[in-house]
């Protein structure tokens, strides 16, 4: 069995003449957590609609399991849970109608975790979904993906439209699940604290390219914003290429950038005459400082 | 072993029930539906007492051609629902509708199931000939009880009467002279109207699915060219019915008549060739189905 569970190479998609996704290179570790972030429109949801087949590459490779979404067969999609971000299921339908219609097509459908789940939600099973709220809705949309006993969970903006409560229970139900050895998520958020919570490695995406992918406690371990200052013989010629963001104004400059140990930003602030502040980031900060498009001068 | 996709339960989805009610309810419904829809086609020939039992007089009223443009465009509109994403999405933005009338949402849900998409495919196809054909077929299994039918053109003795006569009697050469004057019985006619009927509604049917498959994918949402794309047909349609009834002024040929007529000269020619046609549209489809994609 591969050790990766979603893997692809240098995944292109455009729309018209808008790139979603460039060169997209994924790799999802089995059995992990695997909180993919971005802004809105970075392409997080092009890239997991090709995941699931529901959408094709225009160039590059693409493995779900060790097979191409779009070879995916019947047996292929068991092990495949998907909620999507906007997640929409028949209104007419009730909750217990719903589940049931669900199962027909999964052998080993879990109606266990279906009431443990309906229960923990206090959702009532004989309402139609017209009559839950959205968030309830949504809590619907996650009980049937996990009732099917997938492999791989993929979960878009799956938090959306639920309060703390809810949000908090939805992410205890996630970390029950993954107590099932070999189980793996993929879980796409805007809700940061969320994705700290749970998530053992992250995924960032900004315009369509994926800027950085490692396990959460390396990226809050190396990734540093620092601050130069006090240059003696002036700016001119410090640049930090492989800086996520480099700002400077008239007597300073600002880099996210990796640090992988002390003696890196000595080096430079020796080169160029100048004096340096480490500055430690959370995921939220760090998120925004990779996203956000550099400062101009001022 | 492969996995099998129950197909009950698609049908039962598409169906919509459990929605509104349970098999018997909707199966009520759609059984009275079919006698209000069933009964329109045989009304014209035998409805009306001037032209009762006269084939004849059915096609030179001019009935059809506004029947089977209504026919064929609630027909096309049905079938881009069926299958095009981009229609649905743009017919009920937001929302979502039971069966096999659904939103955008619906594709999404069960595409991303462990369901074969071409199973699917034909379940949708199923309720779309279950719903619109069945009337049509519901005739054919009691035309052997509908009274007889005759051939009597209005105007006897004219060259064209003569020739049509001539195409009566070569398609029915078991037609015989009827108690009216200037009239022949045709053996077995309303079975064969019936049926004509009947074959015609399934090979729209065919042609407007594989149009809903063929553009399905090229359709993206955009309100213009998404309502354009499944209203082409009925345009189509309408410029054709009116050229068709400018044609047949004045050259005399009446294409409805000459297609039932041939059609009775050879049916089982033309049986077998909608099977074949009904087998390759349908792989086809269900082919293009399976790699939709839902934006």
């Amino acid at each position: 069995m591969d050790s990766n569970v979603i893997e692809t190479t240098n995944v292109s998609r455009s729309f018209a003449k808008s790139i979603a996704v460039q060169d997209l290179n994924l790799r999802v570790r089995r059995g992990s957590i695997y909180g993919f972030l971005g802004r809105n429109g970075a392409g997080k949801t092009t890239a997991i609609k090709m995941l699931v087949g529901l959408i094709w590459p225009d160039r590059g490779d693409i493995k779900v399991n060790g097979v191409e979404p779009a070879r995916f067969t019947v047996e292929d999609r068991w092990k495949i849970g998907y909620v999507s971000e906007k997640q929409i299921l028949n209104p007419f339908m009730r909750v217990d109608a719903l589940v049931h219609f669900t199962s027909s097509f999964y052998p080993n459908w879990d109606f266990t975790a279906c009431d443990r789940i309906l229960k923990r939600f206090k959702i009532d099973p004989t309402k139609r979904i017209r009559a839950l709220s959205l968030g309830m809705a949504r809590q619907v949309a996650f009980m049937l993906a996990v009732a099917q006993k997938p492999d791989l969970l993929i979960l878009d903006e799956p938090a959306a439209n639920l309060d703390v409560v809810a949000r908090r229970e939805f992410l205890d139900e996630v970390l029950d699940l993954l107590r099932e050895d070999g189980k793996t998520v993929l879980l796409s958020s805007h809700i940061l604290s969320d994705v700290e919570r749970v998530a053992e490695e992250i995924g960032i995406i900004a315009q369509g390219r994926l800027r950085i992918s490692e396990p959460l406690d390396r990226l809050k371990e190396t990734v540093k914003k620092v601050r130069f200052y006090g240059f003696e013989k002036g700016m001119n010629g410090f640049e930090i290429s492989d800086a996520f963001n480099f700002s400077r104004t008239s007597n300073e400059v600002l880099a996210t950038l990796r640090v992988e140990n002390d003696s890196q930003l000595l080096k430079l602030a020796a080169k160029h005459r100048c004096q340096y502040e480490v500055i430690h980031l959370n995921l939220e900060d760090i998120f925004v400082e990779i996203v956000r498009e550099p400062k101009e001068p001022t | 072993m492969k996995a099998q996709t129950p197909f009950w339960s698609l049908l039962k989805n598409e169906l919509a029930i459990g929605c509104f009610g349970g098999t018997g309810q909707v199966a009520s419904v759609l059984f009275v539906y079919w006698l209000c829809v069933g009964a329109l086609p045989l009304l014209v020939v035998f409805g009306d007492s001037n032209s009762r039992g006269n084939i004849a007089a059915l096609f030179e009223a001019g009935f059809l051609p506004i029947i089977a443009f209504l026919f064929l465009s609630c027909l096309a509109v049905w079938m881009a629902y069926a299958t095009v994403p981009a229609f649905c999405d743009l017919l009920s933005p937001g929302g979502a509708v039971p069966g096999a009338v659904q939103h955008l949402g619906a594709f999404e849900f069960l595409f991303t199931r462990a369901v074969d998409r071409r199973k699917l495919f034909r379940a949708r196809a199923t309720v779309f000939f279950v719903f619109t054909l069945t009337p049509l077929f519901l005739n054919v299994l009691v035309s052997p009880f509908a009274p007889e039918i005759r051939f009597g053109p209005a105007d006897s003795t004219s060259v064209e009467a003569v020739r049509r006569y001539e195409q009566y009697l070569k398609a029915f050469p078991e037609s015989h002279p009827a108690m009216v004057p200037g009239q022949i019985v045709i053996p077995h006619g309303a079975v064969a109207y019936t049926a004509w009927l009947a074959w015609s509604g399934t090979l729209a049917f065919l042609l407007l699915q594989g149009y809903g498959a063929l553009i399905a994918r090229r359709v993206k949402p955009n309100s213009w060219w998404t309502a354009f794309f499944p209203g082409a047909p009925i345009l189509f349609l309408l410029s054709s019915l009116i050229l068709a009834a400018r044609a047949s002024r004045t050259t005399h040929v009446n294409f409805y008549e000459n297609s039932f007529l041939f059609f009775s000269a050879h049916p089982l020619v033309m049986l077998v060739s909608l099977a074949v046609l009904a087998i390759v549209i349908q792989t086809w489809c269900e082919r293009r189905f399976s790699k939709l994609e839902i934006l």
